[in-house]
């Protein structure tokens, strides 16, 4: 298809047909990424399969550097895979080209990063509204849109403003309605309370768990606290690239376990020699 | 915070981004760098406003000048002489001749022959133009009293030139006023056949160049036996048609020029000088739109992480390079609007300046040394848009390549 025949009527009743027949929304398969670097190739992503279920909670759980940011970016269509297949929605997304690709992920996906990101120039309100506006929406439709989504948030009295003068939760808040304004169904969030603290990081993950039990949003939340895991119904835990899946009420695995004791000895480590330095 | 609710419909989805939307986007962007945009606009706004003042100013003088040099002489007329009397005599046969010549619509011919003026009692000496009023009107005569014809037979037309030669400074009191006119009917060899003295009367007073000159009726000389016509001028039926009449008639052997001679040599002169102030305006322009390259590719650095933002929420690569191609044209149009108003402002100030010294000096009519016209306002709008287009080329070409991962980490 090329770019200007874009038929996002497709995407919408091509998600409803699939709904009909399968609860899977996302079937990854043999997902293997590597990085060519200057030291030599990296295998960032090494032949990971899952399934997510429609309507789920699922926690993509591994300390830094074990691939998840990467595995969240081809999730989003955003970094083509080396090899493997990512179907999302019955649609295998990288035989999409980048620009159908990036409407599928307009219309399906909902992410929210770590970092808040704007276009500076536009308002909270307008900035909620862009996803709509990039879709081929009128302004006053992606405006009504953006305010009820801004409401679901509980920032509607901030629409006037610019997002950069909110504080970092408010800011992650305005993120999570501008994810949810197209009305998708899946929600990518990257370490969403990276930057916040506890108390601000307890309303986000508040908020995505309302996103998934009131919208019936399938949300997958990517991040290293190990706090979180108890929410969800599904775990994927990632080391090395490798990629284990988990239950509620199941144990880590032991590897995992290992590779955070480490991460909390040198941490530890680092502090003791802070201290003594100072 | 409210109840977190199903939304019952979700928005309509379209295929792309709607124009309005992402120019009002653009318009936004450059908004939020205000003094940017102000200085890159001002750039723009010295670079389109110098090359339309200068160029309007080449074009105000082409008119001037050309107003000067051809006065009202129709372009299409073609002035006929013979180069050797005595070998191609311009008579009747050849002016019928030439009347034959295809898309020739008006012949109109005139003995030219030395003569002196009687008047009171002073003599003087002049030309004598024995014509008709077709003549008179193709030479494009400047009356500034009496008639602008010869309705009698005896009637006279003399130039100011002729007035202050015979002690006349009141062209309105030299009317009706009696002269003789002595002239000699000469033979193609040039030995004199006859002369002739006929008295007349002056009816029109007409400003014309410097040597004094009188114009009486063709009969008069006829009658007295002039066959050899000094000039013919010959009006074509479009400017086109000229150059082939021309050459027809110089078939004849016969010499012809035409206000288009002057014509050209005039707009070869001032192309050249239209290139060479457009040229020195240029610079500015090449200075503006360095300007311009500039800031669309600062704010492109400053804006690559926004840039990666769109992309991650639908934006196709498309949808990147028109939001750039947009911010460049609102800069390059509206600088080159506002530059446009600006030098046609000044010219038209230096116009009413100009002219109103002059008429202050007793020169008469409006000065255009400045002339905006509406093909140099079309132009210069298309070489602004041209010019956006090119020099966003470069920005947009980068932006629509960026990798949104990359650009997301670029802050």
């Amino acid at each position: 298809m090329i770019d200007g025949d874009i038929n996002t009527e497709v995407t919408e009743n091509q998600f409803r047909e699939y709904k009909k027949v399968t609860s899977i929304l996302i079937d990854v398969r043999n997902l293997i990424k590597i990085f060519n670097i200057a030291s030599g190739p990296v295998n960032v992503l090494k032949d990971v399969s899952f399934q997510v279920k429609q309507g789920s909670f699922t926690i993509i759980f591994g300390p830094s550097g074990s691939g998840k940011s990467t595995l969240m970016n081809v999730l989003s269509g955003l970094e083509p895979p080396t090899t493997g297949n990512v179907m999302i929605a019955g649609q295998d997304l990288y035989q999409l080209n980048p620009d159908l690709r990036a409407h599928f992920r307009g219309s399906v996906m909902g992410i929210v990063h770590q970092e808040n990101y704007w276009i500076k120039s536009l308002n909270v309100l307008e900035n909620v509204a862009l996803p709509l506006y990039l879709s081929g929406n009128d302004k006053s439709t992606a405006l009504k849109a953006a305010k009820v989504s801004l409401e679901q948030v509980g920032m509607q009295e901030f629409s006037n403003y610019r997002p950069t003068v909110l504080s970092g939760g408010q800011q992650q808040r305005v993120s999570m309605a501008r994810a949810l304004v197209a009305n998708p169904q899946l929600i990518l969030t990257d370490e969403p309370t990276g930057n916040l603290d506890s108390k601000n990081g307890k309303m986000i993950i508040d908020l995505l768990q309302k996103i998934n039990h009131d919208l019936k949003r399938t949300v997958i939340l990517v991040t290293h606290n190990i706090e979180y895991l108890p929410l969800s119904d599904s775990q994927l835990y990632i080391l090395d690239g490798e990629l284990t899946e988990g239950r509620p009420g199941e144990k880590m695995p032991p590897e995992i376990l290992e590779s955070l004791r480490n991460q909390l000895s040198q941490l530890t480590q680092m502090e003791k020699m802070e201290k003594k330095s100072v | 915070m409210s109840p977190l609710r199903r939304q019952s419909k979700a928005p309509r989805l379209k295929s792309v981004i709607k124009i309005h939307l992402l120019s009002s986007i653009a318009i936004k962007n450059l908004l939020s760098k205000r003094l940017r945009t102000f200085l890159t606009m001002t750039g723009i706004v010295i670079g389109v406003g110098a090359v339309v003042f200068l160029i309007s100013l080449a074009i105000g003088l082409h008119g001037v000048v050309n107003h000067q040099v051809l006065g009202s002489k129709s372009v299409d007329t073609i002035d006929v002489t013979t180069p050797n009397a005595e070998n191609i005599q311009l008579n009747d046969t050849n002016v019928n001749k030439i009347t034959q010549v295809a898309n020739v619509t008006k012949v109109a011919s005139a003995y030219i022959m030395p003569g002196q003026i009687s008047f009171k009692n002073s003599l003087s000496d002049t030309v004598v133009y024995g014509t008709d009023n077709e003549y008179i009107t193709l030479s494009a005569l400047k009356f500034v009293a009496g008639a602008k014809g010869l309705s009698g037979t005896n009637d006279a037309i003399v130039n100011t030139s002729l007035l202050s030669l015979i002690g006349q400074s009141s062209s309105r009191s030299a009317i009706n006023q009696k002269l003789t006119v002595q002239t000699s009917i000469t033979s193609p060899d040039g030995s004199v056949t006859k002369k002739v003295s006929d008295d007349l009367k002056i009816v029109g007073v007409a400003s014309t160049g410097a040597g004094a000159v009188v114009y009486m009726n063709s009969q008069l000389l006829r009658d007295a036996g002039a066959t050899e016509y000094g000039q013919v001028k010959v009006v074509a039926a479009a400017r086109n048609d000229v150059t082939t009449i021309r050459h027809q008639i110089e078939g004849l052997g016969l010499t012809t020029a035409s206000p288009l001679d002057t014509l050209n040599q005039i707009n070869t002169i001032f192309t050249i000088f239209t290139f060479v102030v457009a040229g020195f305006g240029g610079i500015g322009m090449v200075i503006a739109i360095l300007g311009m390259f500039n800031t669309l590719t600062i704010s492109l650095l400053e804006r690559t992480s926004e840039i990666g933002l769109m992309i991650t929420m639908g934006a196709r690569k498309s949808d990147i390079k028109r939001l750039l191609i947009f911010e460049a044209l609102i800069l390059s149009i509206t600088g080159g609007l506002i530059g446009i108003f600006f030098a046609w402002f000044l010219g038209q100030l230096i116009n009413f300046i100009l002219t109103h010294f002059a008429n202050r000096n007793g020169v008469t009519g409006s000065i255009h040394a400045f002339s905006v016209t509406p093909m140099l306002v079309a132009a210069v709008i298309v070489l602004t848009l041209v010019v956006g287009l090119i020099v966003v080329f470069y920005p947009a070409r980068r932006a629509a390549k960026i990798n949104p991962i990359d650009a997301l980490r670029h802050e």
